[in-house]
C-alpha cells in the first residue's frame, strides 16, 4: 500500500514544494519507511536522467540558421538594406543576390556573359562596332565587365588586368651555398602530397600566381616554410618576437573575442588588426596555439556584422574598420576554406563593392564622395584577395579602384589623401599605400612608377628613433605599408629598408611582448593593441604574402 | 540599416532588448538569439525526437516561426516561455503532420480506452522489455526507450522540466495548464519511469 505522501516526492526533489511545505514533509519522509523506500528510487530515475545523453550545435549552425532566415524573411532584408533611389539596375540585382552565394551569382554571370560574348564574337565586325566597344569601356562604373576572353583573331578585345599571363619565365632566388656561391641549394622537387603544406619552391613552378597567393595563405601554418622565408627574405630572429607579441594580444583579449582600446570606436578594426597578426603568423580558429583566441575574435566580427555585408557599425569613419575586419574574415576563410566564413566573407566584400563612390574610391562611410586614399588601400586589397579566392565579380570596382589611385598619383609617384599632390600628413604613409595597393591591383604593375615610389618611401625612416621622445615622430602604419610595398618591389630598396625597419621595431618590443602604448602617432586611436599588432605584421611581413613578382 | 544606443557586445544584451533590435533590422542581433538559445531548443527536440537532423530542423524552423510572432511577445514575459510555446507548438505540429501522414498507425498513438497509455504499451511482450535492456546493460538506451513510451503531455513536462531545467510554473504557462496538472504530470512521469526501470541499478 502506498503512502499518499509519496505523490510529493518528485516535486519535494526538485525543490518545487513551497518553503513552508518543505519541513513537514521531510519530517513525514524521515519516518515513513515507504517514502524513504521511494525517495531512493525517485531519486535514482531523476539522476539518471540527468545523465541523458546531450547535443551541442554543430559548428557553423547559427550562422546557417542566419542563412535560412535570411531567405525565409526576405520582408526583413528588404527592409535593412540600403537603398539609393539611383541603384543601377545592376545593384538592385545584385541586391537581389546579396545571399546567394559569390559563386552561384559568378558561374550565372559567366554563363550570361559568355553567351553575350559568343553573339558578340560570332558577328562580322566593323570599325563602328570597335568605336562603340570603346565607348563602353569608357564608363567601366558598374558594368559587368565579367570574365576574361580573348577573340578569336588573338588581338584581344579587352585588356583584361586580372587574366593570369600564363606560364613565364621564372629565376627563383634560392639561398646560395654559402661554400660555394654559385650552386645553388634548390632541392630536387618531389611529388606533391597532398596532405602536406606546400613547399613555397614548389608552387611557383606548379602553380599560375593566383593559385600560388592562396597556397603561400594556407602554407602560413608550416613552420619549416616560414623558417625558410625568413632566411630568404631577411626576417631572422623575429620569430621568438613575434610569439611574445602573439601571446601578449591574446592575453588582452576581452572574454567575447573583442581587442579594445577603451572605446567602442574602432574595437571592429582593432580586432580586425590582432586578427590578421595571429593569421599571418598562420594561427587560424582551426590550428594553432592561439585557435581558440582567433576563434573568439571571428565570432566577435561576425557578431558585429550586418545584414548588408557590413563588419561593425555605421558609425564615425567605419570603412577603416570594415576593411580591417574583412581582410581578417577573408584571409581566415582562405587558410581554412571554413564554409562557416564563406558567406560572411563574401558578403562583407560585396559590401566594400557597393560602398565604393562614383569616382572609384572610398571614403569614410559608404559611398562617401570625400576620398581617403588610407581607407582605399584595405579595401583594393581585399578586393584582391576575394578575387583570388574566385570571386570574379570584384573585378570591375578593381578596376576603378586602380583607375583612380592612378589618378591620385603625381610625377614623382607620391600618392595624394582626397586628392593629387595633397599630403596632409606627409606623403610617405600614403605613397606606401599606394605603392602596395598599386602591386595588388595591377596584374603587371608599372616598374617605373615602383621604382620612383620606392626612392620616395625611402627618403625618411618610420621609426625615427626608439626614445620615448620620437614616439609622436614615428608611424607604424608607414612602417607597416611600407614594409609590404618595398617587399613586393624586393632588389636593394628592400634590402635598404627592412633591415633598419626591423631592427628598430624588435629594440622597441616590450617585454611583455607588447610595444609602447604611445609608440607612433597614430596609436592615440588605437593604443597598445594597436601598436602591438602593427609590431608583430611588420615583422611577419617576410612571410605574410607572397612576393608577386617572383 | 540600425544603430543602438545599446553598447558592449550584443552577447550581453538581454533577449528583450535583442528583440528589438531585430525588430529594427538587426541581423546580427538575430544571431545574437540564435546563438544563445541554439543549445537548450536543439536538446528539447533531440530529447522529444531523438533524432539530431530533425533536433537541427526543428531549431531552425522555430527560428524562422520566431520572427512572425515576435508581434505576439511581450516584454513582461519571459522570452524562453514564450520561446518553448513556439517550440511545443511545432513539435505538436508536426507529431499530429506525421499522425495524418498516410502509413503505419504510430505506436505513440493513445490507446483507446482512455487511459494514458499508449498504442505501444498494449504490444509491449512483442518486443525488448526495459529489463531486457538493463541485462544487456544499455541503461541509457532503455531510459530513453522508457521517455518515449510516456505519453506526449507528460513526455513535454519531463523534458521542460529535468532536462531543459524549467520550473513547474514556466511549463505552466507554456503548456497552458495549472501548476498542479504540471507538477502531477511530472509526478507520473517519473513514476512510470522508475517503473518501466524496475529496481536496477540505473
Amino acid at each position: 500500500m502506498k503512502c499518499e505522501k509519496s505523490s510529493e516526492i518528485v516535486a519535494y526533489l526538485k525543490g518545487e514544494v513551497e518553503e513552508a511545505g518543505r519541513e513537514p514533509l521531510r519530517l513525514h519522509f524521515e519516518g515513513c519507511a515507504e517514502c524513504t523506500k521511494e525517495l531512493a528510487r525517485f531519486d535514482r530515475t531523476l539522476k539518471a536522467l540527468g545523465r541523458l545523453e546531450t547535443v551541442d550545435p554543430a559548428p557553423g549552425f547559427a550562422w546557417r540558421v542566419r542563412q535560412a532566415f535570411a531567405e525565409a524573411h526576405p520582408e526583413f532584408m528588404e527592409r535593412v538594406r540600403p537603398r539609393r533611389p539611383s541603384d543601377s539596375w545592376w545593384e538592385s540585382l545584385r541586391a537581389h543576390f546579396d545571399f546567394v552565394p559569390a559563386w552561384a551569382i559568378s558561374v550565372a554571370v559567366h554563363v550570361l556573359l559568355l553567351a553575350i560574348a559568343a553573339i558578340v564574337l560570332l558577328s562580322p565586325r566593323s570599325e563602328e562596332d570597335e568605336l562603340r566597344d570603346s565607348s563602353i569601356q569608357a564608363k567601366p562604373r558598374r558594368h559587368t565587365a565579367g570574365p576574361e576572353w580573348k577573340s578569336a583573331d588573338g588581338t584581344g578585345r579587352r585588356s583584361a588586368d586580372f587574366t593570369p599571363d600564363g606560364p613565364r619565365e621564372y629565376t627563383p632566388d634560392w639561398p646560395r651555398d654559402p661554400d660555394d656561391p654559385n650552386r645553388d641549394v634548390k632541392p630536387r622537387i618531389p611529388e606533391r602530397d597532398p596532405f602536406k603544406p606546400m613547399d613555397p619552391r614548389h608552387w611557383v613552378e606548379r602553380f599560375k600566381k593566383d593559385n600560388r597567393i592562396l597556397a603561400f595563405l594556407e602554407s602560413r601554418t608550416n613552420e619549416k616554410t616560414k623558417d625558410l622565408l625568413r632566411k630568404m627574405y631577411g626576417g631572422e630572429e623575429t620569430g621568438p618576437a613575434v610569439r611574445r607579441s602573439l601571446g601578449w594580444l591574446a592575453r588582452v583579449q576581452e572574454a567575447d573575442g573583442r581587442w579594445t582600446a577603451g572605446k567602442r570606436e574602432y574595437e571592429v578594426g582593432l580586432t580586425g588588426l590582432a586578427l590578421l597578426a595571429f593569421l599571418g603568423d598562420g594561427h587560424t580558429h582551426v590550428r594553432g596555439e592561439h585557435a581558440e583566441v582567433v576563434k573568439k575574435g571571428i565570432q566577435f566580427l561576425l557578431s558585429e556584422q550586418r545584414s548588408n555585408g557590413l563588419v561593425g557599425r555605421n558609425e564615425g569613419h567605419y570603412m577603416y574598420d570594415h576593411g580591417i575586419a574583412t581582410l581578417a574574415l577573408l584571409e581566415a576563410y582562405v587558410m581554412t576554406r571554413d564554409e562557416a566564413l564563406q558567406a560572411p566573407a563574401s558578403s562583407a566584400v560585396a559590401f566594400t563593392v557597393s560602398a565604393q563612390n562614383s569616382a572609384g574610391g572610398w571614403g569614410y562611410a559608404y559611398r562617401a564622395n570625400e576620398n581617403d586614399t588610407s581607407v582605399g588601400g584595405w579595401q583594393i586589397l581585399l578586393l584582391r584577395l576575394a578575387l583570388m579566392s574566385g570571386d570574379k565579380t570584384v573585378i570591375p570596382a578593381l578596376n576603378q579602384a586602380r583607375d583612380r589611385l592612378s589618378l591620385l598619383t603625381d610625377s614623382e609617384g607620391k600618392v595624394g589623401y582626397r586628392a593629387r599632390l595633397q599630403f596632409p600628413n606627409g606623403c610617405h604613409a600614403l605613397t606606401a599605400v599606394g605603392m602596395f595597393a598599386h602591386v595588388m591591383a595591377n596584374h603587371t604593375p608599372d616598374g617605373a612608377l615602383l621604382d620612383l615610389q620606392a626612392k620616395v618611401l625611402l627618403e625618411l625612416p618610420p621609426i625615427v628613433s626608439t626614445e620615448p621622445q620620437s614616439y609622436p615622430s614615428n608611424d607604424l602604419y608607414f612602417a607597416y605599408f611600407g614594409s609590404l610595398a618595398l617587399f613586393q618591389k624586393g632588389g636593394n630598396p628592400w634590402a635598404e629598408w627592412y633591415p633598419l625597419v626591423k631592427k628598430k621595431v624588435l629594440e622597441s618590443q616590450g617585454r611583455d611582448g607588447a610595444w609602447p602604448a604611445g609608440f607612433d602617432k597614430w596609436s592615440g586611436y588605437g593604443g597598445q593593441v594597436y601598436t602591438t599588432a602593427m609590431g608583430a605584421l611588420v615583422l611577419e611581413t617576410p612571410w605574410r604574402y607572397p612576393r608577386l613578382a617572383d | 540599416m540600425t544603430s543602438s544606443g545599446r553598447s558592449g557586445p550584443r552577447s550581453s544584451w538581454s533577449d528583450f532588448e535583442l528583440i528589438q533590435e531585430i525588430k529594427k533590422g538587426d541581423l546580427g542581433a538575430f544571431t545574437a538569439l540564435v546563438e544563445r538559445h541554439q543549445r537548450s531548443l536543439l536538446n528539447f527536440f533531440f530529447h522529444n525526437a531523438w533524432d539530431r537532423q530533425t533536433a537541427e530542423d526543428c531549431t531552425q524552423e522555430v527560428f524562422l516561426r520566431l520572427y512572425s510572432h515576435l508581434g505576439s511577445y511581450e516584454p513582461q514575459a519571459k522570452f524562453t516561455t514564450f520561446l518553448y510555446r513556439v517550440a511545443r507548438n511545432l513539435w505538436i505540429d508536426r507529431m499530429r503532420a506525421a499522425a495524418s501522414h498516410p502509413g503505419p498507425v504510430s505506436l505513440e498513438t493513445p490507446a483507446a480506452n482512455g487511459d494514458e497509455g499508449v498504442l505501444r504499451d498494449r504490444i509491449r511482450s512483442r518486443e525488448e522489455s526495459p529489463v531486457e535492456i538493463l541485462e544487456k546493460r544499455e541503461t541509457h538506451a532503455a531510459l530513453r526507450t522508457a521517455i518515449e513510451r510516456l505519453p506526449e503531455d507528460q513526455r513535454m513536462v519531463l523534458i521542460l522540466s529535468e532536462m531543459q531545467g524549467l520550473k513547474y510554473k514556466e511549463i505552466g504557462e507554456i503548456m497552458d495548464v495549472p501548476v498542479g496538472t504540471v507538477k502531477s504530470r511530472m509526478h507520473t512521469a517519473v513514476e512510470r519511469l522508475k517503473e518501466l526501470m524496475g529496481d536496477h541499478e540505473v
